[in-house]
């Protein structure tokens, strides 16, 4: 297989990536090399920014993937990203062992606050990381596929089947806010130390969480390209257009979504367990329906059925969040909700579409064949 | 080239052995098995799954019966259709033409009778890609082609082949399919338009590239709902070229609404009326039917 292929044509992917790479070399420099006092020195604290920026951008690629290409509009993603939080949670309030306030050195604190004796079956495992990395994946998987082939079989589709995911992370927030569940109840997990035995307050481990979302974003965002660039991709997009008519032409339409709807659900638990560690705590907060429908804001603010397009929308609108609610906190939300609207009316295919048109302009050629993800919005 | 029934029949069993994988060959076999009404022969052979026109006939419709609350869109209906046959339907609106299609794909279910493809195959029991699998494609009666996909790639998806998850992933186009889809794309007459998006076709071209997709599937038996509606006359005369030289090789169903087309290219045509079949027979014998005239010339 020629690693590059998936890359023709892409040339805004390209781009992204190439912008990517660079960022990836300089925070790093900035950071530890560039003396503390310097005016060019970033900060820790900004580097774990953009480590969090870039784990977004993954989930909204993963989200991409099955909106713009699949025409699934999931409403319920931010569950996914939660769960692979989860499990990296778990593995890291393992690795705090009988550093915690009550000196347990098998249970978690908030488990000898609750007055628990034993660790609970499904906590076992991990404190091993090949254990919760395996779940990482598994557990958001497992759960896509189940709830896809549910609903993908009775041909639930368009607005309802929007309705249920959003159902579903509602459903799992309700659930991972009782303290019987043995997740930590409403604090979460929290207070983490070390992961893989490095301190997670150090620079140094900062940065190479860093340096990790930024090659799972890649790898990620590569993979997807892959996907949608194959006959798979093709047959996704035909599903989206013209559901019936593929089922016509012979293939199982409920399999070819319960595929590419389970990838992308294993892609937003990655982009959660990278999350989790940088941002230093995980609570059912994180399942919240709001969560999942600003997720799906950041892609059409980009621009859908692009990708790279996702990956834009989710670091710039991250951005303005940030400075917003640093700037002026009370204003963040209508800035987010003009935001959206302006973009609706003024460009229904996001910024990646506004990116196209300018660059035709430009060339002044509009010959070409129109790709797939022109027409899309 | 002339054909008789009995090459066509010969050259359908010869050339177009189903290309069912081994595994699918067995879960069909199984399913096939695992009805509650057939005991006993619980390991059915594979074999039964292949189609048998040694009879002529390749579909079988019989007392088929649906009502959607309480209407009888299909009332004891008897319809057969022979081995390399081109059919035309005629019938008045809701005489039951696209619900008796949607039976055949599966896409409807009947209340109550049977239909089978050549003489052994259930039809009622298989699902709609199934039903695509074993060789009966349809065109729809509105145009519907994957607008944002080219011309090219529309014939690539419907081409016939392993059409599971994993290889479709994996897929890759070998000289012989683009052979194939250059093929078609002569006999559909748009090669100079393959990379265009199909969105951008005119009506005809849209009708046009999905008869050819229907080609691509390499399909035993077609269903063409109402193929010139909308048409100009110089690309109904095309059309009706295009559907002839298919004759012998395929078996084709038309439903059709346009009376000088249907003229052009039938040899025999059915005429249905509230859900079953009125008359049959060659279009001068149907014309001269005095029920034929009431229901439906109405002069």
């Amino acid at each position: 297989m020629r690693p590059f292929e998936p890359m023709r044509g892409d040339t805004g992917g390209l781009v992204m990536l190439a912008v990517l790479a660079a960022v990836a070399v300089v925070v790093p420099v900035l950071n530890l090399a560039v003396p503390e006092g310097s005016a060019w020195h970033l900060s820790t604290f900004t580097v774990t920014l953009l480590g969090k920026y870039l784990t977004y951008a993954l989930l909204a690629v993963a989200v991409d993937l099955v909106w713009g290409y699949l025409g699934i509009l999931s409403l319920g993603h931010g569950a996914f990203f939660a769960l692979g939080g989860y499990a990296m949670g778990m593995y890291l309030m393992r690795q705090i062992g009988d550093r915690g306030v009550y000196g347990d050195p098998i249970l978690p604190d908030f488990m000898v606050f609750l007055n628990w004796k034993e660790l609970p079956w499904f906590w076992h495992g991990f404190d091993m990381f090949w254990f919760a990395a395996l779940m990482i994946v598994l557990v958001p998987g497992l759960l896509a596929f189940v709830f896809g082939w549910l609903a993908f079989r009775s041909r639930v589709t368009g607005v309802y089947l929007s309705i249920i995911t959003q159902a579903l992370t509602y459903a799992l927030m309700l659930a991972f806010f009782r303290n019987e569940m043995g997740f930590g109840g409403n604090n979460g997990l929290t207070d983490f130390k070390d992961i893989l035995g490095f301190d997670l307050q150090a620079d140094g481990t900062r940065v190479a969480l860093f340096l990790a979302s930024a090659l799972a974003l890649a790898l990620g965002y590569w993979a997807c390209r892959w996907i949608v660039t194959s006959k798979l991709g093709r047959v996704a997009v035909a599903v989206r257009d013209a559901e019936p008519r593929v089922r016509f032409i012979g293939y199982r339409v409920d399999r070819v979504k319960l595929a590419v709807w389970t990838f992308s659900a294993m892609l937003a638990g990655i982009a959660g367990a990278l999350y989790v560690p940088q941002v230093g705590i995980i609570n059912p907060g994180e399942f919240s329906p709001l969560n999942s429908i600003e997720l799906v804001v950041w892609v059409a603010i980009g621009g859908r059925a692009t990708l790279y397009g996702a990956v834009v929308g989710a670091v710039l609108v991250n951005y303005g969040k940030t400075y917003f609610t640093g700037a002026f906190p009370e204003a963040w939300l209508f800035a987010l909700g003009g935001l959206f609207v302006l973009v609706t009316l003024l460009l229904p295919q996001g910024i990646a579409g506004l990116l196209r048109q300018l660059r035709r302009r430009r060339s002044d050629d509009d010959g070409g064949p129109v790709q797939p993800a022109e027409a899309a919005a | 080239m002339t054909w008789s029934a009995d090459q066509s029949i010969e050259a359908l069993r010869r050339d177009r052995a189903f290309d069912f994988s081994g595994a699918q060959k067995r879960w069909l076999a199984f399913r096939e098995s695992m009805r509650r009404d057939r005991q006993f022969d619980f390991m059915i052979s594979w074999k039964e799954l292949e189609l048998d026109v040694s009879h002529g006939p390749i579909l079988y419709v019989e007392d088929l019966n649906v009502s959607f609350d309480g209407f009888k869109a299909i009332n004891n209906l008897n319809f057969y259709v022979d081995a390399g046959e081109l059919r035309c339907v005629i019938g008045p609106n809701g005489a039951g033409k696209t619900t008796m299609m949607d039976i055949i794909t599966g896409k409807t279910r009947p209340d109550s009778g049977s239909a089978y493809f050549g003489q052994k195959i259930d039809l009622l029991r298989l699902s709609e890609p199934e039903i695509a699998e074993i060789g009966i494609g349809r065109k729809f009666q509105k145009p519907t082609v994957f607008e944002h996909h080219s011309v090219f790639e529309n014939l690539e998806l419907a081409m016939a082949g392993d059409k599971r998850v994993f290889p479709t992933l994996f897929a890759h186009l070998s000289g012989q399919q683009r052979d194939r889809i250059d093929e078609v794309l002569d006999i559909i007459g748009l090669k100079d338009q393959v990379q265009r998006p199909a969105g951008a076709l005119s009506h005809g071209q849209k009708q046009w590239l999905e008869i050819g997709m229907l080609l691509m599937q390499d399909p035993h038996l077609l269903l063409v709902d109402e193929p010139v509606a909308g048409m100009t006359h110089q690309e109904m005369d095309r059309t009706a070229e295009l559907l002839l030289s298919l004759e012998g090789r395929h078996s084709v169903v038309v439903v059709e609404h346009d009376m000088d087309f249907v003229r052009s290219i039938a040899k025999r045509v059915t005429v249905l009326h509230q859900g079953s079949v009125l008359a049959e027979g060659s279009m001068d014998e149907v014309q001269n039917d005095p029920r034929v005239v009431e229901v439906y010339l109405g002069e």
